[in-house]
């Protein structure tokens, strides 16, 4: 009896609490603070849920959310979660708006055992009419579109305004004419952008103009293309360009074709058409991607002068190392100001200086507030002084940057 | 009157969506959405016209037997091929994306998968081959420009490689040794020298202090790729995106009109 009364003291290991869970449920405690409030910026028919986990989050199974119509319930069981979670966004579409909703989060142990918070609510979704996310942009849209009116209005004024050279833009008249000299024909590809994009709208402008040498040269232009609406638009552009140059019977529909609306396909469809007309001058304006430098790569195989043009930051490193010249993100966008010399074009472009000096200026204040913040936080020790002003710069930092997130 | 209808409409739908980006109530906020949808079912019918160009300019070059008429029977062929294999896959089990045509000759998307799929996968290799071609042209040290080019270059390639940090500097340093022989017969002296000088120099410090190489390289490949790298692309960016700005806002105001046709 005694050496049974020993063994047992000394085999028996102490009982943690997930043990004595195991044989007996022992209560658990519930999260705390639940709060429901409307889902902010949003259309409506969501409410934003957020809570702090229970002391015995390590106990728990998992969580889950109940939504009722009142406080009596009945409660209807509306998401769980097997993972420690604080918040949730209950978005279901049968959230309606400017009605009145109670939540309450339970926690679920092992054996069933379960603590239900405080319901927290009424919450009410609404739809905002305005998304205060947003604001930074609405305020440099204003400053921009602003800045953009002004300088419209100077350039109307003062039509001497300078515009520094764009070699590729300069280039262009030459390497039409190169073309014409070698008989060679001239190829223009859009890449694979839509009318959609900026970019391509921007190349339509220089399509337009060397439409227009080319007809003065009575050089036969190729423009082959990925979007039947873009083809359209290209078609409609040499066709006024010739028109202009008072050459309409030059005009040759059937050189402005569609090719495939596959990106390799449209690749290996130029590619043929490089090799076997052997064009004098390759522009290579729009949008591309993969087929970038396969394009250039071959206009260069045949001896062509090149000229290209883009947004894409990706492709551009492409351009720059195989074409004769290059235009860079924004020159594309000041094509038919620089080209056409119009005033009014002209002044946006000397907006678009103006908004980079802003832009510039935000990034260098914005950089030496949180740089000043850094290093005070880490060299202000005990000192008053220097911990306060240190706290002001760290918070206007993140003032700052709050305002200029955006989503 | 054809001139100015578009523009106003231009005007009205830029605007519109410019302020529906603020607003998240309902109809505005998913106006945006609803829009790209019109598009893309406007998309869809237009690509008629673009069958229609395809038949016309290659049926063309067929009839007349003109120059690469070949070439242009193959695209019809090719055409109405895919077009018959859809048809008829759909005849059979309902819908021409039937996964069972996989394996029978002439279905969809056996056509997709052994004909599409292989064209375009060469394509895209072909990449590779004129990477190099346009790196050779872009890294020949002509200019400083292109120097620095070739230095930050072959930085980044050591750091990457994955033949290890020795090894491919050793090489990169015979390379350069080469290329600065070859420029010293063609009588570029000062150009011929820097390179020999660059690879001897690279060689005799990778081999002087190979465990800092070792360190070293994926810490100054890292930083050339995040530091100047990163400001650079950042700055065509900013540019890129006041340049859509620009053009959006002379658009919508029917400033740039280059895209509308005046006749």
């Amino acid at each position: 009896m005694v050496l049974a009364c020993l063994l047992s003291v000394i085999f028996t290991q102490p009982v943690t609490a997930m043990q004595a869970e195991a044989i007996q449920p022992v209560a658990l405690q519930p999260v705390a603070n639940l709060e429901a409030q409307d889902t902010p910026n949003d259309p409506g028919g969501s409410i934003d849920l957020s809570w702090e986990l229970s002391p015995d989050s390590a106990r728990v199974r998992r969580y889950e959310v109940y939504r009722a119509e009142s406080t009596d319930g009945p409660f209807e069981k509306i998401v769980e979660f097997l993972i420690p979670t604080t918040s949730y966004t209950d978005a279901d579409t049968l959230v309606r708006n400017k009605k009145d909703y109670y939540y309450r989060v339970d926690v679920v142990g092992k054996l069933g055992t379960r603590a239900s918070s405080k319901i927290a609510g009424p919450a009410i979704a609404k739809p905002q009419w305005f998304n205060r996310n947003r604001l930074a942009v609405l305020v440099f849209a204003l400053i921009y579109g602003g800045l953009v009116i002004l300088y419209i209005e100077f350039a109307k004024r003062d039509r001497g305004m300078f515009v520094r050279r764009i070699a590729g833009l300069d280039a262009i008249d030459e390497a039409v004419g190169r073309s014409t000299e070698m008989g060679k024909p001239i190829l223009f590809s859009f890449g694979i952008g839509y009318l959609t994009d900026v970019a391509t709208l921007a190349a339509l402008s220089i399509l337009r103009r060397v439409a227009r040498r080319a007809a003065q040269y009575e050089t036969r232009i190729l423009v082959p293309n990925y979007d039947p609406i873009v083809m359209t638009a290209a078609q409609e552009t040499v066709k006024q360009a010739f028109l202009e140059a008072g050459r309409p019977d030059l005009y040759r529909e059937s050189d402005i074709t569609f090719l495939t609306a596959d990106q390799f396909g449209y690749a290996a469809g130029v590619d043929g058409i490089m090799l076997r007309e052997k064009p004098g001058t390759v522009f290579l304006q729009g949008v591309f991607y993969a087929e970038a430098l396969i394009l250039a790569e071959t206009a260069h195989s045949v001896g062509a002068i090149q000229i290209a043009g883009t947004n894409m930051a990706t492709q551009l490193p492409f351009f720059i190392a195989a074409c004769d010249y290059t235009l860079i993100g924004e020159e594309l966008f000041a094509a038919s100001a620089y080209l056409d010399r119009d005033p009014q074009l002209l002044g946006s472009l000397k907006s678009e200086d103006m908004a980079k000096i802003i832009t510039v200026a935000i990034i260098a204040v914005v950089s030496i507030v949180g740089t000043v913040g850094a290093i005070l936080a880490s060299v202000s020790g005990k000192n008053e002084i220097l911990l306060s002003l240190g706290e002001f710069v760290n918070d206007l930092f993140e003032t700052l940057k709050g305002f200029l997130t955006t989503s | 009157m054809k001139r100015t209808l578009p523009l106003i409409i231009t005007f009205l739908a830029g605007v519109f969506v410019v302020v529906t980006f603020f607003i998240p109530r309902e109809p505005f906020g998913s106006l945006e959405q609803r829009m790209l949808v019109w598009a893309s079912i406007l998309g869809g019918f237009t690509l008629l016209l673009g069958i229609d160009s395809l038949i016309k300019h290659h049926g063309r070059k067929v009839a007349r037997m003109e120059k690469d008429w070949f070439y242009s029977l193959v695209t019809l062929v090719g055409l109405f091929g895919t077009l018959a294999a859809g048809i008829v896959t759909w005849a059979k089990y309902g819908t021409p994306l039937e996964l069972a045509s996989l394996n029978e000759i002439g279905g969809f998307f056996w056509v997709y998968k052994w004909v599409m799929v292989p064209l375009q996968g060469t394509m895209f290799a072909l990449l590779a081959f004129f990477i190099a071609s346009a790196a050779y042209r872009a890294f020949r040290a002509r200019t400083f420009d292109a120097t620095l080019l070739l230095v930050a270059a072959i930085l980044v390639m050591i750091g990457r490689l994955s033949m290890g940090v020795i090894p491919a500097t050793l090489v990169l340093a015979i390379f350069l040794v080469a290329a600065g022989i070859h420029r010293l017969l063609i009588r570029k002296p000062v150009f011929g020298a820097v390179l020999a000088a660059l690879g001897v120099g690279l060689g005799a410090l990778v081999l002087a202090f190979p465990q800092d190489a070792v360190r070293l390289a994926p810490q100054v490949q890292e930083w050339l790729m995040s530091v100047p790298q990163t400001a650079a692309r950042r700055g065509i960016l900013i540019g890129v995106t006041l340049g859509t700005i620009a053009m959006s806002i002379r658009i919508i105001l029917g400033i740039e009109r280059t895209y509308i046709s005046s006749t």
